[in-house]
């Protein structure tokens, strides 16, 4: 049992940081209270990973045969590759952590499964400029509908609010529904979690960290997020909810941090202006391949020291 | 029950408005007699109309002030609706000031610059006019382009007969002192337009912000 207690720790830590590049923004800008955007965040994550939540767990569980013990060090490493990157204030996916720790211990055990590899890998590239795309799509074609409607200033703020506090439920959905394999698929395989138990638990610790220790990323992100409009910030939330739902849907789990990138990238591309700094997308580029690296050495130790 | 808040401050922005009518209606009747009748002893009362209806209207957008701080709007609206109504709301207290001036200096325009100044002031009261058209644009859904390109023109013909009308008044026999205090009240009276453009440039601003 205790080997659970890795991925709800996994789930908790996803929670605290994923949240912010859902409501950071309604959040932010004062249109929801703290509390309520938890609340709903809470909600919304573990439906999604009730609902939605299998497919990923399928794609996480096919990439290695796990055991118990694998299952409880790749979620163990995968969750300290975050934490550590968070205290080195680096943004990291948890996606790509957990695949790597799975990588680490499938080189271990000699068995990798590289067709889903290669699915999963196309799809960390694909979030990026998948948002990019649905960004540049939903930007005019929302922003069509909203002159169309020829709201005053109190209508349009008022559309803005809901369509903010929306798109974040939907974007908590879809982070419930494409990131709760992180979190227990692993245990699928293994026999001790069921599907169902899997993803209430791994909704539930994800809905866990939303709610206890978000609020300082959520106001950084949502600091970065605001300068946009909030017209844009909308779409881009809302574009991320539906890139990332698509990869639930296909069963790959992505990182919403590199999904909100692209989104804010494709703004700017339709205003005409930087809206990323060089820096930001070598985070993103580290994501694909630091932030695995590190999970796969980490997972590799833990396994080859406690039970190889 | 979704926007019980936003309604009650359009409401409370449309009885504001339509305060600061009342307030430049009786400001028309009140220059007017202040001009054409000087000594009337009725002055001070129609006077304490004015200032009565710019105080009320005051007392509007302070309340309308408190209900935008307490969240109604996101910041970045909340702040150009703000720095509209108090932009729009120091005309009313020019509408007031001028018509004090001109009773407490005891100012009597000479009967050749009568007309000319009424007229001078119904150019300014049409530049309130067309902004506070293009000001309710923005709060209930309108085309506004009309009004703020008018509202340019009307300021540029108030600058041209404000120049005219204080170049004939210093051309004129009058005593130098009665001159300057009717240039004072030519150039507050222009000023009226002035702040009519401001406000018309902080709506523009504040289109273009929305723009997508």
């Amino acid at each position: 049992m205790y080997r659970l207690l890795s991925g709800i720790f996994m789930g908790w830590s996803l929670g605290s940081n994923d949240s912010a590049n859902i409501f950071g923004t309604a959040v932010f800008s004062k249109k929801i209270r703290y509390r309520t955007a938890v609340i709903l965040c809470a909600v919304f994550v573990i439906v999604g990973a009730l609902l939605e939540g299998r497919a990923g767990m399928h794609t996480l569980s096919g990439l290695v045969n796990q055991t118990a013990d694998s299952a409880f060090a790749a979620s163990l490493a995968a969750a300290l590759t975050v934490t550590l990157m968070s205290v080195l204030k680096l943004p990291v996916s948890t996606s790509q952590a957990m695949v790597g720790a799975i990588m680490g211990i499938g080189i271990l055990r000699g068995q990798i499964n590289f067709s889903g590899l290669t699915k999963v890998v196309i799809a960390w590239v694909a979030t990026p400029i998948g948002t990019i795309v649905a960004t540049l799509v939903l930007y005019p074609l929302i922003g069509w509908f909203l002159r169309l409607l020829r709201l005053n200033i109190f209508t349009r703020d008022l559309f803005l609010k809901w369509g903010l506090i929306i798109a974040g439920c939907y974007g908590a959905y879809a982070l419930g529904a494409n990131n709760v394999a992180n979190v227990t698929g692993v245990y699928i395989q293994t026999g001790q979690l069921n599907v169902l138990q899997a993803a209430l638990l791994g909704g539930g610790s994800i809905a866990l960290g939303a709610v206890t220790y978000s609020k300082n990323v959520m106001i950084t992100v949502g600091k970065k997020l605001v300068r946009l409009d909030p017209f844009s910030a909308f779409i881009a939330v809302f574009s991320m909810a539906l890139v990332v739902h698509t990869f639930a849907i296909i069963g790959v789990p992505v990182s919403t941090s590199q999904a909100i990138i692209g989104s804010v990238v494709g703004v700017g591309i339709l205003k005409g202006v930087q809206t990323i700094r060089i820096r930001t997308l070598l985070l993103v580029l580290f994501g694909w391949i630091g932030t695995p690296s590190i999970a796969l050495a980490i997972a590799y130790l833990i396994f080859r020291l406690l039970f190889h | 029950m979704l926007w019980k808040k936003e309604k009650s401050i359009i409401d409370k922005i449309k009885t504001y408005l339509d305060q600061v009518d009342r307030c430049r209606n009786r400001f028309r009747v009140c220059i007017e007699r202040l001009i054409l009748e000087p000594e009337n002893a009725e002055n001070p009362a129609i006077l304490e109309e004015v200032h009565r209806s710019e105080s009320k209207a005051d007392d509007l957008r302070r309340s309308i002030e408190l209900q935008l701080y307490e969240r109604a709007l996101i910041p970045e609206s909340r702040g150009d609706v703000l720095g509209l109504l108090e932009t729009l709301d120091a005309i009313p207290g020019m509408f007031q000031s001028l018509c004090y001036q001109l009773l407490l200096e005891k100012i009597t325009f000479p009967d050749q610059f009568r007309e000319r100044y009424l007229h001078l002031v119904d150019v300014n009261i049409k530049s309130y006019d067309l902004v506070r058209e293009a000001v309710l644009g923005l709060f209930f859904s309108k085309d506004v382009k009309a009004q703020t390109d008018l509202v340019d023109a009307v300021e540029s013909d108030s600058d041209h007969m404000e120049r005219d009308l204080i170049r004939d008044i210093f051309s004129s026999k009058m005593d130098k002192a009665d001159k300057i205090l009717l240039k004072e009240i030519v150039i507050n009276t222009g000023d009226i337009s002035d702040q009519a453009e401001t406000v018309k440039d902080r709506l523009i601003l504040a289109i273009i912000k929305r723009k997508i």
